[in-house]
């Protein structure tokens, strides 16, 4: 109807006699639908009629002659009628519900544009809206403590070995605490782990040691209790929500009361509320309780071990605070109370918890961006398209006296229609994708658990929608001004895609930047997984007891260690057993200067760190680590034996590098006790931190010459299957000392996928997102290309009768697609070399520039896009040259 | 111009409006007689621009339609000028005298 008007408004009627106005008025008077304008406006013309013609009669003009005058003023009724009605303020309103309308009717007749149209747009708004939402929910949104802007992480740094965020000794952290002006107020955290028994056994649960200050520095409160009470020495626990749920029957009563933990009373003085994020960065892991830190004389000798969060003084500045922990760091030196070689760094804390994951999010995100353009060109080869099909219709009514401006708003309605509904079943989708993306995800991801859809997927779904309706609604309109109306007589155009050349380059381009993030992540990912850690993973497993609880004292505790071991070797389908104070791939752990025989209390900080790790005789042999000179621990190696060591080969490669003979050789290690060990063996490098880290200088110590403590990993090498041996070391276990958990009870292979289990979910991300891209570019590709060859199809009909083969009208075809598709690559290669660089800081073994990554991408995009022209090339090549006669 | 009728300059029909139902209400015939009458028969109000733009000042706020009745006891729509009508008003004439003006100075040979 409104496309009528709109016809009929550039047809005054200007030459209508009176009969005819008057009769066309008395039809439209009668006319079904009337609405209040209509007849008000009715009345108010009639009325108008009526004074003229009175007034003519008073001026003497006769009665018929004075009604025809009258009325002939009324020469564009309907033209002026309608005029009076476009300016009223709900005309627009009626325009456009009608609109609406015929955008929803117009979608509903045409399903082969709406479904593929609307899918393509519904699962990229819906891959959009969950990416987004990963990234704001980890990346941009606040942490969840008061003024998260003012707080910090403050670490040491070791000068000569270029280190970087070292944990801190407790005497930094005391002076800077007491010292500090910029810092408002400083606490240090370190990982904790203790014993929950219940009825059903034992269980190891992980918490931190906090100082008591720590909530209060980050401005939250326990939902129920009080909190810490700050006396010193207080055994006082705060738990989280999930402990106190799951573990405590999520009793309110319970708080204030006393529980029991690795067998020993402490107050619950504290439930942190549901949405609580614990902090968590650096070497500190999951936490489920907090218990105040007491760092007393023991602890200050330690070393370094802490983690350290602080508030800025409000509008002191990082840098300030920076600056004046390093002033603090220089009296400490001054005062002799720390090393040489020794200064601080300070960093925001939020960078500190979410830093580890920013370049895969941003890749993920650029990733995305990237398949939006591509959904974007993709619906409008659709919608221009569906818009040359309709053409005709077009064209008819253009002729009518439909404005451009009104077509353009027609279809600016449908592709509103169209993104907006799509929008919204993309954010359906995403609503089942997003906690979808969270299960996926390795649950080490920082803020994993806080990941929910929300405002940010809405917003983006928005923001896509609108986009995606603008785009679609001028993407027909591009290089073409006006409605071409030859089409009403039958012309078919011969005109080439050249202006839509531009989606192949597009296209290619984003495809070859897209492959490429996957194929730098999957090469990544397959180096990592290759590494050589140094051991044989497979059929080994491990698990951690600590047979430091209930009724284990200094003489029974050991004793039951050897009984362990001794029963576990025993287990069926045990081929080896070991013990080791900690187990490989297991970031942390003691770590030590070495210095040459007697050097003494000089400055220490230019010799290397070593790691240290006790292990027992059988160590080396269970893990498969060779021995590359001199002899393993024996019975010889007692506690009455000179402390013997053996080394790895980093060692050596650090402290001799131009010497052979290594055994025999003696050097300094403090950690209590004898100072000089002589070394007895050399064995291979053994990756003990995680499978990307270098092998360290290591010093293995003998636990039978040695202790190292109740705690330790046992390691087991099996022949079969490895579930039943699990079974039996817990029945080991428990036979010996009930009390006592497994814990982190896990197969090394599985500890080394979990170790690279974030570069595995990142590269199947991206891989997934490459897939996508492909596919759109073949579909893209063919639509484009096809819809030219049937376009085109009475051209190359009258090319073919001209004598044109077979070979040129395939070839042409080809030869223009792989030229567009070469220019998209070449510009995707080089955006790849840009965006690629949010990956730098994640890739493994492979650099962000990786020519051969490149390649392939280019290869495989150029392919699937000339395999996609293949199909219509083909097509254009069986038109016969009679089709060029037939057409007329 | 010679036949003694004046088109209507662009933009002045608001102004020749507003300017009539300035002191009576008027409906809308009345409004394009009144123009009529009082510039001698130069200006003639053709209905097509007239109710459109009635309409159009309605839709601005600028003046305020009353049911009324015509004298011939019809239904009518009788309009009077709004406070921001009257504001408005003032500006364009200010505007319309300086426009005058000037354009009299060009013509007027020198």
């Amino acid at each position: 109807m409104a496309a009528l008007l709109a016809s009929r408004r550039t047809h005054p009627r200007s030459g209508l006699t009176m009969w005819h106005a008057l009769r066309n008025l008395s039809r439209r008077l009668r006319q079904a639908p009337r609405t209040d304008f209509d007849r008000q406006l009715d009345d108010e013309l009639r009325s108008h009629v009526e004074a003229e013609t009175d007034d003519l009669i008073r001026a003497g003009v006769p009665r018929d002659e004075a009604k025809r005058r009258a009325m002939a003023t009324f020469g564009g009724f309907d033209r002026w009628r309608e005029e009076a009605r476009e300016t009223r303020l709900g005309h627009r309103l009626e325009i456009l519900g009608h609109d609406l309308k015929l955008a929803v009717r117009g979608l509903r007749h045409s399903p082969s544009y709406t479904v593929p149209a609307g899918a393509t747009i519904a699962l990229g708004v819906a891959a959009l809206a969950t990416i987004s939402t990963l990234a704001y929910d980890i990346l941009l949104r606040p942490l969840p403590y008061a003024e998260p802007s003012r707080l910090v992480a403050v670490y040491e740094r070791n000068i000569p070995r270029k280190g970087d965020r070292n944990v801190v000794s407790g005497v930094a952290f005391f002076a800077w605490r007491q010292r500090s002006r910029t810092m408002d107020s400083v606490s240090g955290i370190m990982p904790d782990t203790r014993v929950w028994t219940t009825n059903d056994g034992a269980e190891r649960v992980n918490g931190a040691l906090v100082s008591p200050s720590f909530f209060t520095l980050l401005g939250v409160h326990p939902a129920i209790g009080g909190g810490f009470s700050g006396a010193s020495n207080a055994r006082e626990i705060i738990v989280s929500h999930n402990f106190w749920s799951r573990r405590l029957g999520a009793d309110p009563s319970i708080v204030g009361k006393t529980i029991r933990m690795d067998g020993a009373p402490v107050r619950l003085v504290g439930v942190m509320a549901p949405n609580f994020e614990p902090v968590r960065f650096g070497w500190l892991g999951e936490q489920e309780y907090w218990a105040p830190l007491d760092i007393g004389p023991q602890q200050l000798q330690w070393g370094r071990f802490l983690i350290v969060v602080a508030r800025l003084h409000p509008g002191a500045t990082i840098a300030a605070a920076d600056r004046e922990v390093h002033a603090i760091h220089a009296q400490l030196r001054g005062e002799g109370s720390i090393a040489d070689g020794w200064d601080t760094q300070v960093f925001p804390l939020d960078g500190e918890i979410v830093g580890s994951v920013r370049g895969p999010v941003y890749a993920l995100v650029v990733a995305c961006g990237l398949l939006l353009v591509m959904v974007l060109t993709n619906t409008s080869l659709l919608t221009v398209a569906q818009a040359r099909r309709r053409t005709a219709e077009y064209a008819l009514r253009s002729v009518l006296g439909a404005t451009r401006a009104r077509l353009l708003g027609e279809r600016a309605m449908r592709t509103l229609v169209l993104a907006a509904g799509a929008a919204a079943i993309g954010l359906v989708i995403a609503t089942w994708t997003i906690p979808a993306l969270t299960r996926f995800l390795p649950s080490d991801v920082p803020r994993l658990d806080t990941i929910r859809f929300g405002g940010t997927a809405v917003v983006v779904a928005l923001g896509a929608a609108g986009l995606t309706a603008m785009v679609l609604a001028l993407a027909p309109s591009i290089g073409q001004r006006s409605v071409d109306v030859t089409v009403l007589h039958g012309g078919d155009r011969l005109t080439r895609s050249a202006r839509m050349g531009w989606v192949v380059v597009a296209e290619t381009a984003a495809a070859v930047v897209l492959t490429v993030f996957a194929a730098l992540t999957l090469r990544s990912f397959d180096q990592l997984s290759n590494v050589a850690v140094g051991f044989d993973s497979k059929k080994l497993i491990a698990f951690r007891v600590a047979f430091d609880g209930l009724g284990m004292d200094s003489i029974t505790a050991p004793a039951a260690g050897r009984e362990l071991m001794r029963q576990l070797r025993a287990i069926p389908g045990v081929v080896a057993a070991a013990r080791a104070s900690r187990r490989p791939l297991h970031a942390g752990g003691t770590a030590t200067t070495v210095t040459p025989e007697g050097f003494g209390d000089k400055d220490r900080s230019a010799y290397p760190t070593a790691d240290i790790r006790w292990v027992d005789a059988d160590y080396f042999r269970t893990l498969g680590i060779p021995l590359e000179s001199g002899r393993l621990f024996s019975n010889a190696d007692g506690p009455k034996a000179p402390p013997r060591v053996i080394v790895n080969e980093a060692f050596v490669r650090k402290m001799w590098p131009a010497e052979r003979q290594i055994v025999g050789k003696r050097f300094d290690l403090r950690l209590g006790g004898p100072t000089t060990r002589e070394i007895i063996g050399v064995v291979g490098d053994a990756r003990l931190q995680s499978p990307r880290r270098e092998p360290r200088p290591t010093v293995y110590i003998f636990t039978e010459q040695q202790d190292d403590g109740d705690q330790f990993d046992v390691l087991l090498r099996v022949s079969g299957d490895e579930t039943p041996v699990f079974a039996a070391a817990r029945r080991v276990v428990q036979g010996i000392a009930p009390s006592v958990p497994l814990y982190r009870v896990e197969s090394m292979t599985t500890t080394i996928g979990k170790s690279i289990a974030r570069e595995r979910a990142t590269a199947q991300l991206l891989f997934f997102f490459a897939a996508s891209a492909l596919v759109l570019v073949a579909v893209g590709v063919y639509g484009l290309y096809a819809g030219e060859v049937s376009r085109r199809r009475r051209e190359i009909g009258i090319r073919m009768a001209l004598g044109a083969t077979r070979r040129v009208v395939v070839q042409s075809l080809l030869t223009r697609a792989l030229l567009r598709a070469a220019v998209g690559a070449g510009v995707g290669g080089l955006a790849g070399v840009l965006a690629a660089r949010v990956l730098d800081s994640t890739l493994y073994g492979v650099r962000s520039t990786d020519a051969m990554s490149y390649g392939a991408s280019v290869i495989v995009v150029l392919f699937v896009a000339i395999g996609a022209t293949l199909l219509p090339a083909l097509q254009a090549a069986r038109v016969a040259p009679s089709y060029a006669l037939r057409a007329e | 111009m010679p036949d003694g009728r004046a088109d209507l300059l662009q933009g002045t029909l608001d102004l020749l409006i507003l300017q009539t139902v300035q002191k009576t209400p008027l409906h809308g015939w009345a409004i394009s007689k009144r123009i009529r009458e009082r510039s001698a028969n130069v200006l003639d109000v053709n209905q097509g621009s007239l109710y459109p733009a009635l309409y159009r000042l309605e839709a601005r706020g600028l003046i305020l339609a009353d049911e009324g009745l015509s004298e011939q006891g019809r239904r009518v729509r009788v309009y009077r000028l709004s406070a921001a009508g009257k504001k408005h008003l003032a500006q364009e004439v200010a505007g319309w005298r300086l426009f005058s003006q000037a354009v009299e100075r060009i013509l007027v040979p020198a």
